[in-house]
């Protein structure tokens, strides 16, 4: 199964921002508390203030009149104070010199909340925790002991933490359909072009269009749209060299059967037999072309075949032993000069088949008698392989063509395949070396494969 | 009937020739579009075979020139090229018919056959004269029913005065129509088989115009 990209973001985004939210609900929850406490500090801190007030007030009406006061007055205006948490708070007024309690809630013990004299003080009463203020007046002889249970202080910071957590929870299914929903638009435009190119037809090779592509898909569209191009390519070109090919094997097939409607229909026998000699010499001529056309298609530039140490002296001496019986045919001279030269890397077949093809052609422009010149040499860091002779030559604005797959000069007499130095160039751009045509000594041509430095070993796919 | 035949290919080029003499036409072979142009410039040809892919200069560069130059010669284009677009073009640059390689020689001689034919106004694919009727695919000359055997060179000489009934062809024109410029011509062959088709046939079939030719009448 392949990592899904909506997965990935889920399962790292979501804990990422949980952990985010959580630490940012600490910090609120932490705050909160320092808040609540300041608050009922003040808020008890106020109390003790007010009962203080109350108690001098009432105490010193009682010394006025004593027995008036009664102490549910107190009690009363307390209960606006107390009415909500009155469990929880607790209060002691106390006359310090006699040591006794004027007034105190319910809730409160008869014994001392605090020993201090003043401030806070969390403690234990009756078993539970307290925060006790003290406050006593100037003179030292009233005292007011306002207490709070912390349990009160406990659900405000859990009523705090449960505001501050709910939003959180309710948000992490909120946040994994914004996640999924997030990736899924931005992939659609990805799964745009997948559809588009699994609609292709197989010969639609055009670019992605990469007008909506995320930058993020970018590259692979790029990547794609240029490998596009090179197939496309590679398709053109083998798409005329097929059509090419078939179009070249056209001519000698009409020959053919030119020949051999000549041969039915001829009435000497003399004519009738120079009809056959052309049919053979045709089907030769077929052969000749249908093994060209083999070879070039073999020779695939993608595909790099072998890389030996050729000696092309060597290997020279031997294309030119095979060839020997055609030159001796044709009474033409065939010569080699080969001097002691690095080998060059390379496919020895392929070279084989290179060399062959030039003296082939070389001993077909000679002139019958005329002579054909192999020579290998040094020259700098590179090694020249030659190939002359006293042919007609080619003049210098058809250099360019006479490399054209099937093209023929005017005089060739349409006897070869038009494929022979098609092949040569093929072959010499695998080993990066340079096919450079010059006229002969004193007339004819000269053919030079040109290897670059032997040292530098050829590049390509091994 | 004399032909030219423009084919760089050397295999095929023989073969056309020698097919097309088997049946009875004058053959000139050129190898390419230039020598093509030299031909069609000295010589009177009936028709001309046509290669598209030349060296020099290409077989449709060669047939605009000739027909902006208004000449009304019929063309067959013979290639290896077969798509529409090619046909279209060939055809829309002045060629009569269009042939794709490998094609069959019967075939071939059948539409110049047909060019000929519609070049010399005819429907018939035979010519009728009188009681004489001359068919040019089967090379049989019929006389009021009755088989006449004639030399291919003889049928080649009765054809082009039928062909051309009621003009005077020159003895050089009825050579040219035997013989393609590689034949060496005999001084008076035309005269010899004029004779034996006056033996053999009639004798005012053909009349001789002194200094000028020879001339089959029109049907009066």
């Amino acid at each position: 199964m392949n990592p899904s990209l909506r997965n990935r973001l889920l399962f790292t985004l979501l804990p990422v921002t949980l952990a985010l939210w959580a630490i940012v609900g600490a910090i609120i929850y932490a705050a909160a508390q320092g808040e609540v406490d300041e608050l009922i500090d003040a808020q008890l801190t106020q109390s003790a203030r007010l009962l203080l007030n109350l108690m001098e007030h009432e105490l010193a009406e009682e010394e006025m009149a004593p027995g008036d006061m009664s102490d549910d007055d107190i009690a009363e205006q307390f209960a606006e104070f107390s009415h909500k948490y009155e469990q929880r708070l607790a209060f002691q007024m106390w006359i310090l010199g006699e040591n006794r309690i004027w007034l105190r809630s319910d809730s409160a013990p008869r014994y001392r909340m605090s020993e201090r004299s003043a401030g806070f003080e969390d403690r234990a009463i009756e078993g539970s925790p307290w925060r006790v203020y003290v406050l006593t007046d100037a003179a030292g002889r009233l005292q007011v002991q306002v207490g709070e249970s912390a349990e009160r202080r406990e659900i405000l910071r859990n009523h705090i933490a449960w505001r501050v957590l709910v939003p959180i929870l309710l948000s992490i299914p909120l946040i994994a359909v914004m996640i999924w929903y997030g990736v899924a638009r931005a992939m659609s435009p990805l799964r745009n072009i997948a559809a588009d190119v699994k609609n292709r037809r197989p010969d639609n090779l055009r670019p992605i269009p990469d007008l909506d592509v995320p930058v993020e898909a970018k590259p692979l569209i790029d990547a794609l749209n240029a490998l596009f191009r090179r197939l496309q390519q590679a398709f053109e070109t083998e798409r005329r060299f097929t059509s090419d090919a078939a179009h070249e094997l056209r001519t000698p097939l009409a020959a053919l059967k030119t020949q051999a409607q000549v041969a039915l229909r001829a009435t000497a026998d003399e004519e009738r037999r120079r009809a056959l000699r052309q049919v053979v010499a045709g089907v030769d001529r077929a052969t000749h072309l249908a093994q060209q056309l083999l070879t070039l298609a073999r020779i695939d530039p993608t595909v790099w075949v072998g890389h030996d140490n050729v000696d092309l002296g060597d290997l020279a001496s031997e294309v030119l032993a095979e060839i020997a019986p055609l030159a001796l045919a044709r009474g033409t001279d065939l010569g080699l000069e080969a001097g002691a030269v690095a080998p060059v890397r390379g496919d020895r077949a392929m070279l084989g088949i290179l060399l062959r093809n030039l003296v082939d052609n070389a001993i077909k422009y000679a002139p019958a008698g005329g002579w054909v010149e192999v020579n290998v040499e040094r020259r700098g860091s590179a090694i020249v392989l030659g190939v002359s002779d006293n042919g007609p030559g080619i003049p210098p604005e058809e250099h360019a063509r006479v490399f054209e797959r099937f093209y023929r000069r005017i005089g060739a007499g349409g006897s070869g395949s038009g494929l022979g130095l098609s092949i040569v160039r093929r072959i010499a751009d695998l080993h990066h070396a340079e096919i450079r045509l010059s006229a002969g000594e004193p007339a004819g041509l000269r053919v030079e494969v040109i290897f670059g430095d032997p040292a530098r070993t050829v590049t390509g796919q091994p | 009937m004399r032909l030219l035949l423009v084919e760089d290919d050397e295999l095929l080029g023989n073969g056309l020739q020698v097919g097309l003499r088997q049946n009875g036409y004058a053959v000139d072979w050129v190898k390419d579009g230039r020598s093509a142009e030299l031909f069609l410039a000295a010589g009177t040809y009936d028709l001309m075979i046509l290669d598209l892919g030349l060296p020099a200069r290409s077989g449709l560069e060669v047939l605009r020139t000739q027909r902006r130059g208004g000449s009304a010669l019929p063309v067959l284009i013979l290639t290896a090229r077969d798509t529409v677009e090619d046909k279209v073009s060939g055809l829309d640059s002045g060629a009569d018919e269009y042939l794709v390689k490998p094609f069959d020689l019967d075939e071939l001689a059948a539409r110049i056959r047909a060019l000929l034919r519609r070049r010399s106004g005819r429907g018939e694919p035979v010519i009728r004269h009188r009681d004489l009727v001359l068919d040019p695919a089967s090379h049989a000359v019929m006389r009021a029913g009755r088989p006449v055997d004639l030399s291919p060179r003889e049928f080649a000489v009765l054809r082009q005065l039928l062909e051309n009934r009621g003009r005077v062809l020159s003895r050089a024109r009825l050579e040219q129509g035997l013989y393609s410029w590689a034949d060496e011509i005999d001084s008076n062959a035309v005269e010899v088989h004029i004779h034996h088709l006056r033996r053999k046939l009639w004798p005012e079939l053909i009349r001789t115009i002194r200094g000028v030719g020879y001339v089959i009448d029109k049907e009066s």
